[in-house]
């Protein structure tokens, strides 16, 4: 008899959705679904705001990243504005950008995925936490908080708060950098290298751990896409998109990103309120790529900062199609944005007070495009003769990678579900393909305290055969 | 060190309560080793601050029939199992401290009462109005709780 089991909601992600998994009449998974459960309205309800609100609206999307909502949001802006925004203002924007993934990578990994790989899978679930880690290794625990805290500092010194600062602004930013505020910075990216360093040596020797998630986890073949720039180095500001395909080979290349249009589409499913995007000359779901630091990495020649780079080297070694390695990438990507920060404090004109560009609209629109912790995130707004919008294009980095979450769900699932007898250790591994990829899919709405999860395996006659519940 | 936490929505009405004492206490602290902290809600990082006080106080708003009553309780550290990534609670903190750093701050938490929470940057004109006596009862817990004067006289606005 065909069963379903629901894993509602999935948890350690930002956001909520959930997970279905169907069993076919021997009991093993015949299909799988990843569920985004929510929906948020920013595109429909900033229609008729002035376009100069843009900035501080969108940051209100997120949380944990607004930063790049601010970023992006702000680029779409310079292009209302039709302007070169100084060349100084655009170092302290990547600064702070490389800031906010540095922050948001700590928590991902430090936060939501280092219990699964410190205590392993099948760890009871009330150790699978924080705490769990501190108690094995707590330098490693420490290292987490203090790099967050690092990311998270050097927003505030730039931006004025740790959370939806107002700095960036559309033409440029609203203050030039102190000499003292820079020199907190430097002291600051420093530890936080070390920090960074140290935790990429420990992950390293740990992979061995992993065979079997690594394995399960690069079943799905996709292509890839992320911003790259003139030098073929890692770009998490401005640059061109690039695509390879599943064997790294390249797709397309030097793709304006304000021309998104032309060759991203986006796909409605049933099942889900978030849309997937995919390469229209190829069609869907052929044209399904991943974005994020995998992708980024699998893109580029190399990082463009030295240690990153020795870092990246190793990396090729492995599998590029394995999603389990996001958590790897995510690693190298914090060193990098360390060290970037390092060498963007270091340019000449980092203190120079030409940091904004004034200007009225000069076309009516503008796409922004930057790098998100998660991935390629495009802005896109279109406005009237007043500055009002009339209409505004998000697709965010979490969307690209909705339809190969959801396959990967689907692999995993036949991977290590077996039967009408579920375990703790299965339950987690279907999370944790989902928790590789990090998806931020509400970024308002959180949860307090232990968030409930219930898998039940349910006949169609809805006795229930089994059940976990944490 | 002494370390006071005040934490709030600031557009939240009476939520933002906490905070907004902490704030305006703050230009009158005695002496430089205490430190006057605002959030809009607590984090795990905050364990790095707390780590390193002898004595933390939380100030928070909370629901409850009498607005502008000021209600105070230690807090045990807890390691709580539960989410440490957006919200934590007090005793989690000092949980987390004490896991990760082998220390034990003294912890006291003050809630507000609050009389509504919808979107609003101001406090409630309820609240407005006891908010000199609210500061009053709060500075003598927090003195209380610390054995030392923390504030020097201060007028109310």
């Amino acid at each position: 008899m065909a069963q379903r089991i629901t894993i509602d909601p999935v948890t350690r992600i930002e956001g909520h959705a959930k997970i279905t998994i169907q069993l076919n009449d021997a009991g093993e998974v015949e299909d799988a679904h990843f569920h985004v459960t929510q929906l948020r309205g920013f595109e429909k309800f900033c229609e008729g705001r002035p376009f100069h609100e843009m900035p501080s609206l969108m940051s209100r999307i997120c949380g944990i990243c607004p930063v790049s909502h601010l970023i992006a949001s702000a680029k779409a802006c310079d292009a209302l504005l039709a302007v070169k925004i100084p060349p100084t203002a655009q170092n302290l924007r990547r600064i702070l950008n490389l800031a906010q993934i540095a922050q948001s990578h700590a928590l991902s990994f430090f936060y939501l995925s280092s219990p699964d790989l410190l205590l392993g899978m099948d760890a009871d679930p009330a150790k699978r936490n924080l705490f769990g880690v501190a108690q094995v290794q707590p330098q490693l625990a420490r290292d987490g908080i203090r790099l967050r805290q690092i990311g998270q500092q050097i927003i505030e010194l730039l931006g004025g708060k740790r959370i939806h600062p107002a700095w960036v602004v559309p033409g440029g930013v609203s203050e030039p950098l102190t000499a003292e505020k820079r020199e907190q910075m430097l002291t600051m990216v420093q530890d936080g290298f070390e920090i960074a360093l140290r935790t990429l040596y420990w992950y390293q020797a740990a992979i061995t751990n992993y065979t079997e998630e690594i394995r399960a986890f690069g079943t799905v073949r996709t292509m890839f896409m992320g911003l790259t720039n003139e030098r073929d180095e890692l770009e998490m500001y401005d640059g061109f998109l690039r695509l390879i395909d599943a064997d790294g080979k390249p797709v397309t290349d030097r793709l304006a990103p304000e021309n998104y249009e032309q060759f991203i589409a986006e796909q409605v499913e049933p099942w889900s309120y978030l849309k997937s995007p995919f390469y229209k000359p190829l069609g869907y779901p052929a044209g399904i790529y991943r974005v994020g630091p995998l992708a980024r990495l699998n893109i580029v020649k190399s990082c463009g900062t030295p240690n990153a780079d020795k870092a990246l080297e190793q990396f090729r070694k492995l599998d590029m199609q394995s999603s389990f390695h996001y958590h790897y990438a995510r690693l190298i990507e914090i060193l990098y944005c360390f060290e970037k920060i390092d060498q963007l404090l270091h340019t000449p004109d980092i203190l120079s007070d030409r940091v904004r560009a004034q200007a009225q609209p000069n076309t009516d629109q503008g796409v922004g495009v930057s790098e998100a912790p998660r991935g390629t995130l495009i802005h896109h707004y279109q406005i009237d003769e007043n500055g009002l919008i009339t209409r505004a294009n998000l697709i965010i980095a979490t969307g690209h990678n909705n339809y190969a979450m959801d396959r990967s769900v689907l692999e995993v699932a036949k991977r290590f579900v077996h039967g009408a007898r579920l375990s703790e250790g299965m339950l987690n591994r279907v999370e944790a393909v989902i928790r590789a990829f990090d998806p931020c899919l509400s970024c308002s709405t959180h949860a307090i305290g232990q968030m409930p999860l219930q898998l039940q395996l349910v006949a169609r006659s809805g006795e229930v055969i089994d059940e976990v519940k944490r | 060190m002494i370390l006071i936490i005040g934490y709030g929505n600031s557009l939240r009405g009476d939520d933002a309560v906490g905070l907004q004492i902490a704030q305006a206490m703050s230009q009158s602290l005695k002496s430089s080793d205490i430190h006057v902290l605002i959030a809009n809600q607590l984090m795990p990082e905050l364990v790095d601050p707390i780590h390193t006080a002898a004595l933390v106080v939380f100030i928070d708003a909370c629901i409850g029939s009498v607005p502008g009553e000021v209600r105070h309780e230690n807090v045990e550290p807890q390691e709580e199992v539960g989410s440490f990534t957006h919200n934590v609670s007090p005793a989690s903190l000092l949980g987390a401290a004490r896991s990760l750093y082998g220390t034990v701050p003294a912890g006291v938490l003050i809630s507000i009462v609050g009389s509504q929470f919808n979107y609003a940057c101001e406090l409630s004109p309820e609240l407005q109005r006891r908010l000199p006596n609210i500061t009053d009862q709060v500075k003598e817990i927090i003195e209380s709780s610390a054995k030392v004067q923390v504030y020097e006289e201060f007028e109310h606005a």
